[in-house]
């Protein structure tokens, strides 16, 4: 997929929702979701970025998490979507595409600069 | 501090939530006072238009503190400061604006038992000497400790044990001939004067270098990575262990030549850490409780051991408001836990 050169405020505004998304797809470790979700084309995300949000999602409810020994290496932390964050997901997806009409609407060609209808 | 907005709000309560915000800026976020009257301002115009309370359109003063602070004051900014609102470059000022609420309180004590001046002797010196020593190794280790340097922080414990037990010794010495009379003025000038001049210290830039610590072995970024959230976030010692590794296994996985490259700064992940929390004041809270409780009980059973033994004599009149103050500042911070405990300070999301 084409990688979109995104505003990092847009990445991290969507952050929780695309890597919930990307987990219910099944479990996976932080690494693996930030191979996937630039997969997606939601740009590289930095580990930085990306594990404050997994733990925020592990401690509202959404994930939860285990250790997996490495082969040699170290040990990884697998993350996998809990029935509330089903659930959780759930409700983005219908309120997402309401709000991307929203904004699609705003960003429309149809405006100037100035906010003037043409 | 004035915790008093310049913007006027329609009724008490919404005085109350604004003002409420204002201090949690200044004392938990350390947000510039600036950007802080400006974002009130804001806030007073939306509700002008909305009609609606600030508390209905932003939610609890805590909460929207926090926000304030996230959105307003840049990351690398709020990185270098702890829970408090402190730099590691603050130091000096804690210590002098510290010792010298010490040594004023000391001049009032002395002042009250003895009058206008003081006879200085052996075990008054002692006691001085230790009491000193272990002031200033209590604010060093505090503050090496927020910055990171957990085995430091150790240290200057010990230290801090031996001015205690110099100290302590002092009651064993005999009060012996004085050395010298003090005016208890001159004592009260000296705290005075590391008041003003901690007042008067110029805070040092706490702005986070982006590439601080990108020279470093990537062992040396992921030890100061766990100092960070165990001296200044307080964090446990599993949770400490289960970030760093996830960090480590990232870093291991992306193949990048050091962790900088993935997690930047440390003191910058350290803080985006601690803020991913619904609560991350709570393991400092938890440790402010356990603290005072130990010197409250301390100092408690030392007042009333003497008490029943009838050896309180003329002192009581500092022992027994000391007593009440630490029951106080115990009791203080196990409702701060509790209130941590119940509400956090975060929004969700």
């Amino acid at each position: 997929m084409t990688e979109i050169d995104l505003p990092p405020e847009w990445q991290r505004g969507v952050l929780p929702t695309a890597a919930l998304a990307v987990l219910a797809l099944g479990s996976a470790h932080g690494y693996a979701v930030a191979q996937r979700l630039q997969a997606a084309g939601i740009g590289p995300v930095k580990g930085g970025a990306l594990y404050p949000v997994l733990n925020r999602l592990e401690e509202d409810g959404a994930v939860t998490s285990a250790w997996q020994e490495g082969d040699g290496g170290p040990g990884r932390k697998v993350f996998t979507v809990t029935d509330e964050g089903r659930d959780r997901l759930a409700s983005l997806r219908d309120g997402w595409q309401p709000f991307a009409a929203a904004v699609s609407a705003l960003l429309a060609p149809a405006h100037d600069d100035r906010g003037v209808a043409r | 501090m004035n915790a008093q907005t310049h913007t006027t709000w329609p009724t008490p309560d919404d005085q109350a939530w604004a003002d409420r915000v204002l201090l949690r800026l200044h004392l938990t976020h350390d947000v510039p006072a600036k950007v802080g009257q400006a974002a009130l301002s804001e806030a007073r115009l939306a509700c002008l238009d909305s009609g609606e309370p600030p508390a209905e359109l932003f939610g609890a003063p805590d909460v929207y503190a926090a926000e304030v602070a996230r959105h307003r004051v840049p990351e690398e900014w709020r990185a270098g400061a702890d829970l408090d609102g402190a730099a590691p470059t603050d130091a000096l000022t804690m210590l002098l604006l510290g010792g010298g609420w010490l040594i004023c309180v000391a001049s009032v004590v002395l002042f009250v038992a003895q009058g206008w001046t003081v006879d200085l002797t052996r075990a008054g010196l002692t006691l001085a000497l230790g009491t000193t020593v272990a002031s200033v190794a209590a604010l060093s280790g505090l503050a090496v400790r927020h910055a990171g340097h957990v085995r430091r922080s150790w240290w200057w414990g010990a230290v801090g044990i031996v001015g205690l037990a110099v100290g302590g010794s002092s009651v064993t010495l005999p009060a012996g001939a004085s050395l010298v009379r003090l005016p208890v003025v001159l004592v009260l000038a000296v705290g005075i004067g590391m008041l003003v001049a901690g007042m008067k210290t110029t805070p040092g830039d706490r702005t986070v270098d982006p590439e601080r610590l990108r020279d470093a072995a990537p062992d040396d970024w992921f030890d100061h990575l766990a100092g960070l959230l165990r001296g200044r976030y307080y964090m446990r010692l599993p949770a400490v262990h289960g970030h760093v590794a996830d960090a480590r296994a990232h870093w291991a996985d992306s193949q990048t030549e050091h962790p900088a490259d993935e997690f930047g700064a440390p003191e910058v992940y350290a803080l985006r850490l601690s803020e991913s929390s619904t609560r991350p004041g709570l393991g400092r809270e938890r440790v402010h409780a356990w603290f005072w409780t130990f010197v409250a009980v301390t100092w408690g059973v030392w007042v009333v051991r003497d008490l029943m033994d009838g050896d309180l004599g003329g002192t009581w009149f500092w022992r027994v408001p000391g007593l009440i103050f630490f029951v106080l500042a115990a009791a203080g911070a196990w409702r701060g836990l509790r209130t941590e405990e119940t509400t956090g300070d975060q929004p969700k999301g």
